[in-house]
C-alpha cells in the first residue's frame, strides 16, 4: 500500500536517490549521454534537505521506501519524480494530481517539464506554452525543457 | 484518520469561508455562496469538488467514490481513513481555489479574493 506523507528531515539523501535514478532510467533517449551524466550537477542529499526544509515536498512511500515524490510552491510545481520501477502503478498520477492541487493559486498550475515528461503531463491536462533551456543554480548541463500549464475550469 | 473537528477547522481556515449546519447534520463549506466541501455528523466522509485530472485517479485508485447528490461536475466523496490528512488537506484546498475561481470579478473582490 502506499502511503503519502510530508518529507521528514534526514530524507534528502532519498530524494536525491529517487531524482537521480529517475533521470538515469527515463530520460535517456531525450537528453544526451553527457547532459544525463552531469545532470545533478552540485546538487547532493544536503541541498534536497534545504529543499525539504521549505515545506513543500510530499512523498510517496512503501513501508520505509521512498518510491517517489512531489515539491511544490503557490502557483508552481516545483519537482516530480518517481522511481523507474514503479512505472504503472500510478503513483505519478497520485503524485501529479496532489502537486496540482496543492499549487492551485488563481485556477491555475505551472511547470517545466523535461521533454521525457512533457507528453505525461499533457496527457492530464496540461499544455505547452514553449519550450525553454533550464540550467539549475547548482551546476549540471542546460537541458531543453517544456513550459507548460494547467488551468482548472471554475 | 481525519475528524470532523479538523475537518471543519481546516475549511474555515480558508479565505472568505463560512459553514452552515444543512440538510439535517451536514457542516457545508461554502466561499461567496459556492459550496466547496461537505463532512457529516455521523462521521461518513467528505464530499468536495476535484478538477478533472484527481476526480478520475481518486476514482481509479479507489480512494473516492462519485459523490452522491452532486452528479455534476468533478464532486468526489472519500471515507474518513481513505486519505492521510496531508491528500485530503490539498483536496480541500483546491476545491475552495476552485469555487473561488468560479466567482464573478466583483464577486471575489467583495470577499478579497481578487
Amino acid at each position: 500500500m502506499i502511503d503519502i506523507r510530508p518529507a521528514r528531515p534526514g530524507e534528502g539523501q532519498a530524494l536525491y536517490d529517487v531524482t537521480q535514478t529517475a533521470v538515469t532510467g527515463l530520460a535517456s533517449g531525450h537528453y544526451s549521454a553527457e547532459q544525463i551524466a552531469n545532470w545533478m550537477g552540485g546538487r547532493d542529499a544536503a541541498h534536497y534537505e534545504q529543499v525539504i526544509a521549505r515545506g513543500g515536498v510530499r512523498v510517496a512511500v512503501r513501508g520505509k521506501a521512498i518510491l517517489g515524490f512531489v515539491d511544490t510552491e503557490p502557483g508552481v510545481l516545483l519537482r516530480l519524480f518517481v522511481r523507474p520501477g514503479t512505472a504503472g502503478q500510478g503513483l505519478g498520477r497520485r503524485l501529479l494530481a496532489l502537486g496540482v492541487a496543492a499549487a492551485m493559486q488563481d485556477g491555475c498550475v505551472r511547470l517545466e517539464a523535461t521533454l521525457n515528461a512533457a507528453p505525461f503531463y499533457e496527457k492530464h491536462g496540461f499544455v505547452a506554452q514553449g519550450r525553454a533551456l533550464y540550467q539549475h543554480e547548482l551546476g549540471g548541463l542546460p537541458v531543453e525543457i517544456v513550459k507548460m500549464l494547467y488551468v482548472a475550469a471554475g | 484518520m481525519t475528524s470532523l473537528a479538523a475537518f471543519d477547522a481546516f475549511c474555515q481556515g480558508l479565505p472568505g469561508a463560512n459553514f452552515i449546519v444543512q440538510w439535517g447534520e451536514s457542516h457545508v463549506h461554502k466561499v461567496g455562496g459556492k459550496l466547496f466541501a461537505i463532512g457529516n455528523l455521523s462521521d461518513d466522509g467528505f464530499v468536495f469538488k476535484t478538477t478533472p485530472l484527481a476526480f478520475t485517479m481518486l476514482l481509479e485508485q479507489g480512494l473516492a467514490e462519485r459523490a452522491p447528490y452532486l452528479t455534476r461536475g468533478h464532486w468526489v466523496h472519500v471515507a474518513p481513513r481513505a486519505l492521510k490528512r496531508v491528500e485530503l488537506f490539498a483536496y480541500l484546498r483546491e476545491s475552495h481555489c476552485l469555487a473561488v475561481a468560479s466567482l464573478t470579478r466583483a464577486g471575489r473582490r467583495e470577499l478579497g479574493l481578487d
